[in-house]
């Protein structure tokens, strides 16, 4: 059976990978995900939910990471996927969070200092 | 093959009851509508208990008991708590209700207002806007049903989708506003009930401690507070839910159905009661590793965690809960888009001497039409449920200052409304494509707000309230 994943860089941490054609026999399904090609060391093994033929993977650090489908302990994948994650620059999401902050005060205040105005014309 | 917490018959059994007590509902309540006005505005005479229940229960939608779990799974706490400041657009809202009852005490819509208050132009943005928007609301409510029933009992997602849609459409036609507020009261009880009953067994059973030590050693990124794409989401989160809230008229209809002096108070206990109810939802989906549940598609995570931990009778409380849920604010959206297409289209544009007797026929048309397009366009099933909303940010962002401060302030005039509405939204969509969702809103609302903002400098005409009195046919 083959995998795909995302074919560009991960931005948020979270991607969904895909198989084609999973016979009933290879049910369960798992997916063994490593930081190495050679699959030395195992950061996570995913039970896939269900015959579903898709699964959502999340909470990824910057890095590369490699994927593999397992059934029984029995590599049944053709081949790995890589799977790049790069978050964001935190400037740039800091940047995004202070306009948000800014614009929402703004908004805060004019609100509030018209809300004020329109119950004294009462 | 698959094992779901429900099995298909029990789930039918109970989508198919709960349709046809709601539809009888419908019918026994529709039979006080005697005029277009108590079809549409439920006579202008809701209460306070009702005023609030409908305002929450609303609010409480395929957003909280969905989006808020998938939010939270793909983007960790800050997508949670983020997610609850959504309940800002209720408490700022209230202010805001007080002073569109004030102003329109006559007026049927949000339409009414932008078109009174700032012309055609920006009236005709504003109706783009409004129909992207509930369209997306619409379809995202439609997909939520049937990929709820999809999780939680292998039900095909075309059958569940279709009988929750149906179901909506056919209590709404019958009893109108009246129908909506009446089953979102009912449907608000059986919420806060049912989130309670979930939070508590939810505690009961996963460990606190549990979950933390999971998420850090296999998902660390779900616990960083300076985890880039959440950090861009919460502002953005909260614009959207301002944007939804001020331009919809899902909202504008309520405040002009309560009763004098009730629009206030019913808005901000409603914003208050639904503060928490996002952070239980969405502490489900943070269980997901810790329990080895790992999604199909993100927006199935709260369904198919709860289920988990709880059981076959766990799954059929939050079976309940969130088909409650998603009818409280698809038959709310049916029946505001419904009002806006008749009032607005219809009424002031197709035939300005209809009768009421016309009008409530065509709104009954509008009702059913708007369900059955809803129903095409759920049927592809394009995107999941957060892109989708998320999508719809950019276009309500950009409603937010030319709404506010039309209703404050008079210097603002039609050509800058119109001009920061449709900039804004442009400038969120190129955001949330080149960028992603979590932008969107924050940019169309800038942009607006920029716009806005030069409008009230460059523009020396004062508009006078009496405009807004509009004589009724």
């Amino acid at each position: 059976m083959r995998l795909s994943g995302p074919q560009t860089e991960v931005r948020a941490g979270y991607f969904v990978i895909e198989f084609e054609h999973v016979p009933a026999a290879l049910r369960p399904l798992y997916l063994q995900v490593s930081t190495s090609n050679s699959f030395d060391t195992i950061v996570q093994t995913v039970p896939v939910m269900g015959d579903f033929e898709q699964v959502t993977l999340t909470g990824f650090e910057s890095g590369h990471y490699f994927i593999r489908a397992t059934h029984e302990d029995t590599v049944v994948s053709e081949t790995a996927i890589n799977v790049t994650v790069s978050h964001y620059p935190v400037w740039q999401a800091l940047t995004l969070f202070c306009i948000g902050a800014l614009l929402f005060l703004l908004l805060l205040i004019t609100l509030i200092s018209g809300h004020k105005k329109a119950v004294n014309n009462d | 093959m698959t094992e779901f917490a429900l099995d298909t018959h029990t789930a039918l059994f109970i989508i198919i009851g709960f349709a046809l007590a709601w539809i009888a509902f419908g019918v026994w309540l529709g039979r006080k509508n005697k005029s277009h006005e108590d079809f549409a505005l439920a006579g202008r005479n809701v209460g306070y208990a009702f005023a609030a229940a409908t305002a929450m229960a609303t609010w409480v939608t395929s957003n909280t008991t969905l989006v808020a779990p998938q939010l939270t799974y793909q983007l960790g706490v800050w997508g949670m708590v983020g997610y609850s400041f959504a309940a800002l657009g209720l408490l700022l809202f209230a202010p805001m209700a007080k002073r569109i009852k004030q102003l329109l005490p006559q007026g049927y819509t949000s339409g009414d207002f932008i078109r009174l208050r700032y012309g055609r132009f920006a009236w005709g943005v504003f109706i783009v806007i409004s129909v992207v928007y509930a369209f997306g609301w619409l379809v995202s409510l439609g997909m939520a049903g049937g990929i709820l029933l999809e999780a939680l009992s292998g039900l095909d997602y075309y059958i569940g989708m279709t009988i929750i849609l149906a179901m909506c459409v056919g209590y709404t036609l019958f009893g109108g506003l009246r129908a909506v507020i009446a089953t979102d009261f009912l449907q608000a009880l059986i919420i806060i009930i049912g989130v309670a009953v979930i939070a508590y067994w939810l505690i009961d059973n996963v460990g606190l401690t549990s979950i933390h030590t999971e998420l850090s050693q296999a998902h660390p990124q779900l616990l960083d507070l300076l985890f880039p794409a959440a950090v861009m989401f919460l502002f953005n989160n909260i614009f959207f839910g301002l944007g939804e809230i001020f331009h919809s008229n899902v909202w504008w209809s309520r405040a002009l159905s309560f009763r004098k002096d009730v629009a206030y108070k019913a808005y901000i206990t409603g914003g208050l009661l639904w503060l928490p109810i996002p952070i239980v939802t969405g502490f489900i989906a943070l269980a997901a590793p810790q329990l080895g549940i790992f999604p199909a598609s993100a927006d199935m995570i709260g369904p198919a965690v709860a289920s988990s931990v709880l059981g076959k009778a766990g799954a059929i409380v939050v079976f309940i809960v969130v088909f409650s849920a998603l009818a409280s604010s698809l038959d709310s959206l049916l029946a505001a888009s419904s009002d806006l297409v008749t009032q607005d289209i219809y009424h002031k544009l197709i035939k300005k001497k209809a009768t009421d007797q016309q009008l409530m026929r065509f709104n009954r048309y509008c009702l059913l039409g708007l369900g059955f397009m809803t129903w095409l366009l759920c049927l592809p099933r394009i995107a999941t449920l957060g892109a989708l909303l998320n999508f719809a940010g950019a276009f309500v962002a950009s409603t937010i200052w030319p709404i506010v401060i039309g209703l404050y302030w008079r210097r603002l005039q039609g050509t800058f409304a119109g001009l920061a509405m449709a900039a804004g939204t442009i400038a969120g969509l190129i955001a949330y494509f080149w960028i992603g969702f979590y932008v969107a809103a924050l940019v169309s609302c800038a942009v607006s707000g920029l716009i806005c903002a030069a409008g009230v400098v460059f523009n020396k005409r004062q508009f006078s309230w009496h405009e807004l009195q509009e004589s009724r046919q």
